[in-house]
């Protein structure tokens, strides 16, 4: 394991992750004809929770308090474990085990809300339950075949070369459906209400622990958008075993940030809601795509 | 003697005899193969059950430890033979299917047929001629149903060759009941559900990994283990439930009490979290090398490892909140007797998390290699117990008794019913699913299994005569 690579990814989760957050609510804005908040609003709004008292309803148990800092773990370490702005990734074999802690950490928000026995907290709990039971394994599917694209589970850029060709490009679009329905936003985000139902997992935290909560969120997204430089690097190779630094990783890197947070915006921008039912049809096609792209993706000359 | 005197007093002689053999073989005085200890374990585990025959249970033992080569499939098969006529008085056609399919499997083998294990398989899975086996076990579900099941396993485990062609039904039939044993496991309202389909899950991984040569070790140190603790825990809290009948060992009922028996749950659900998500990482391993079918089972077993843990957090909430608003009020001797049973629970629940330990014992300490590390449980046990000590050190700055809800989760249930039914309504093909299906086992049914056994020989001898 790479300790000063894994300390750097740590420092850049912690400061990169709320700025991208708040380009997103930026660039809606603007999709939307609204001026929006400063791109360093998330962070205001993460340093005044952290000064702000901590509140808990009283018949809440212990995991109400260790559900938000785990949350944040999980998505710490779901981001340190690859190679971002660095060429080697700080742990070798790390590609399933962010599958699995990707899938965890969703499941983990979703029963938070539970832990408070609060009725709008359970219901809310139940709601992202369902999404994560439909969203999950899309996402689990597609990462599949980038680790098949890459041959090794290991989220490094020093790869061999891979074979660019239909089979990739399908696979790159599956991820990126499903990192619009893991998203959680309009279209696919399901809520009626939005204040009572898709907050409703997080009404009872506040303080310190709902700061925490926010904070893992942002990690996650930024986890997750971060998976793109992976296929991109396939058709730019960038690095080879023994290196570090690469200028041209560094910009992969930002650009599948920034394509990512407009992808977002646009969906969420240009869509109407849909309903429950609705959306589930729509995760059940993106995750038959997932597994074309998963099957293509084990048959591509070049793979594995 | 036992043989001769069919009482408590043999039975506890039959035991203490058993657990000396252990010994003897923990010492190095006697060696025991893996297979002759497990036929061991499950002796002594049925002898708890008083209905079970001690004096069959007796002579298997007996053959069991006997050093004749070649005799372990024989002892596996007498055990089921045994365990069979012990199921028939109390689940009717269960032992039925579990005479036909062991007696098939031996015809078989002495034809000389290469898929002698199959009638085993077709039993295990509940395909036809077994087709009520496995909703029989899973809605009347008794110790002595699941160890048949656990033994059919274990033979099946040690005669890959004879099913190798119909492998892929089993891991497939193994990663749905998985997937669906995690689904009912979300919407449990007892706790016999819950353990009920707790099985389901192992069972399911038993079937899964009794077929992939790179999960044996997985198979034998920890899947095995987990079945038999189960087992023993599953028959304990069940007995106490059905004597006291108040409900206080149902969710919600004497919580505080009950947290160590709590405790023993949810050790499980870790037991089952590591295996499911240490069975994944391998899968995706193999499959990478080569596998499509393989990769796709370890897609599904590494959602099945993420859902098992929301399962054991949903659980957690259950065991100390309860469905329903149940007050037990009971003495002090009997919170004493339950935290004792409970404790006992704990303990057996603990055996699977140090398989390493416990079969490097038995073993004459040697530890099996394991080829995957569990990464993410490693994570995640770092990841909480950090979680906990920062949270535990910063103290909320008020508390309040208030909540913002203003009405209960039944009124919610009412008002905004979208939420609850959509679940079943939107997984209903999980829910729907039958091994095999309903209609054509309706059908097959009307058959009388006797007769089919009697059609399958005559082919069989047909079959080896041209």
């Amino acid at each position: 394991m790479n300790l000063p690579i894994l300390a750097l990814n740590l420092a850049l989760a912690l400061i990169v992750a709320p700025l991208l957050d708040g380009l997103r609510r930026k660039i809606t804005a603007r999709l939307q004809n609204r001026i929006g908040p400063p791109v360093t609003q998330s962070w205001h709004d993460l340093l005044k929770l952290f000064r702000k008292e901590t509140v808990l309803p009283e018949r809440a148990g212990f995991l109400l308090r260790v559900f938000p800092a785990l949350m944040l773990m999980l998505s710490l370490a779901m981001f340190a474990m690859m190679a971002t702005v660095t060429v080697q990734s700080p742990m070798e074999e790390g590609g399933i085990l962010f599958i699995e802690l990707a899938v965890l950490s969703a499941f983990v928000l979703a029963i938070a809300g539970s832990m408070s026995r609060n009725p709008y907290g359970v219901v809310g709990g139940s709601r992202e339950v369902i999404l994560a039971t439909l969203v999950e394994p899309s996402i689990i599917v597609s990462l599949t075949a980038l680790i098949l694209f890459k041959g090794s589970t290991t989220l490094d850029d020093a790869s061999r070369s891979l074979a660019v060709g239909g089979s990739l490009i399908v696979a790159v679009a599956a991820y990126l459906l499903s990192l619009l329905a893991e998203s959680g936003r309009v279209p696919f985000d399901v809520a009626e209400a939005e204040s009572e139902l898709t907050g409703g997992s997080m009404i009872e935290f506040s303080g310190v622990p709902l700061a925490m909560l926010k904070m893992g969120q942002f990690v996650r997204s930024l986890a997750l958008y971060s998976i793109p430089k992976f296929f991109m690097t396939a058709f730019i190779p960038v690095g080879v075993k023994g290196d570090i630094f690469s200028v041209t990783v560094v910009a992969l890197y930002v650009v599948s940030l920034l394509l990512c947070t407009l992808l977002i915006s646009m969906a969420e921008s240009l869509n109407a809601r849909y309903r429950l039912l609705e959306a589930s049809r729509f995760y059940a096609i993106v995750l038959a795509f997932s597994s074309l792209a998963l099957i293509l993706a084990f048959y591509a000359p070049g793979s594995r | 003697m036992i043989y001769l005197y069919n009482k408590r007093s043999a039975r506890i002689l039959l035991v203490a005899v058993q657990a000396l053999l252990l010994v003897l073989h923990a010492t190095g005085f006697y060696q025991l193969q893996l297979q002759q200890i497990l036929v061991i374990v499950v002796s002594m585990i049925l002898l708890i059950d008083p209905v079970s025959n001690s004096q069959l249970l007796a002579l298997v033992t007996l053959i069991g430890v006997t050093p004749i080569p070649g005799n372990l499939p024989l002892v596996a098969l007498a055990l089921l033979l045994v365990l069979a006529l012990s199921a028939r008085k109390n689940q009717g056609r269960i032992g039925l299917y579990v005479i036909i399919a062991t007696s098939l499997t031996f015809i078989l083998e002495y034809l000389g047929y290469s898929f002698a294990g199959a009638p085993l398989v077709l039993m295990l899975v509940g395909a036809l001629p077994f087709q009520k086996w496995l909703p029989d076990m899973y809605s009347n579900y008794k110790s002595a149903g699941v160890l048949v099941a656990f033994m059919a396993v274990v033979f099946l485990n040690e005669h890959l060759a004879s099913y190798a062609a119909i492998a892929p039904l089993l891991l497939l039939l193994g990663a749905l009941t998985t997937i669906v044993g995690v689904f009912q496991c979300m919407i449990s309202r007892r706790f016999a559900d819950l353990f009920s389909t707790i099985h389901q899950i192992v069972f399911g991984l038993l079937l899964v990994s009794a077929s992939v040569k790179e999960l044996d070790t997985l198979f034998s140190y920890l899947l095995l283990p987990a079945m038999l603790s189960l087992s023993v825990i599953n028959y304990i809290h069940n007995s106490l439930n059905e004597k006291t009948g108040n409900g206080m060992f149902e969710f919600g009922g004497l919580s505080t009490v009950m947290r160590v028996e709590a405790a023993s749950i949810l050790t499980t659900y870790l037991v089952l979290f590591s295996l499911v998500s240490m069975g994944a990482e391998v899968l995706v391993q193999i499959g990478i090398e080569g596998s499509m079918g393989f990769i796709l089972l370890g897609c599904v077993m590494l959602f099945a490892a993420a859902a098992s843990l929301a399962v054991f957090f949903r659980s957690y909430t259950l065991i100390f909140e309860g469905i329903s608003n149940s007050s037990i009020t009971s003495g002090g001797s009997q919170k004493l007797a339950v935290a004792l049973v409970s404790a006992g629970n704990l303990l057996l629940a603990l055996i699977p998390t140090l398989p390493l330990l416990a079969f490097s014992l038995v073993n004459g300490g040697k530890p099996p290699q394991f080829e995957a590390l569990n990464n993410l449980l490693l994570v995640m046990l770092v990841a909480t117990s950090l979680s906990a000590v920062i949270m535990g050190s910063a103290k909320p700055g008020r508390i309040k008794s208030w909540m913002t809800g203003y009405a209960t989760v039944d009124d919610l249930q009412g008002s905004r019913g979208e939420i609850f039914t959509a679940w079943r309504e939107i997984f209903k093909p999980v829910y729907d699913i039958r091994i095999p299906d309903d209609g054509v086992s309706r059908t097959l049914e009307r058959a009388n299994p006797l007769i089919l056994l009697v059609i399958i020989i005559m082919l069989a001898i047909i079959g080896v005569m041209i």
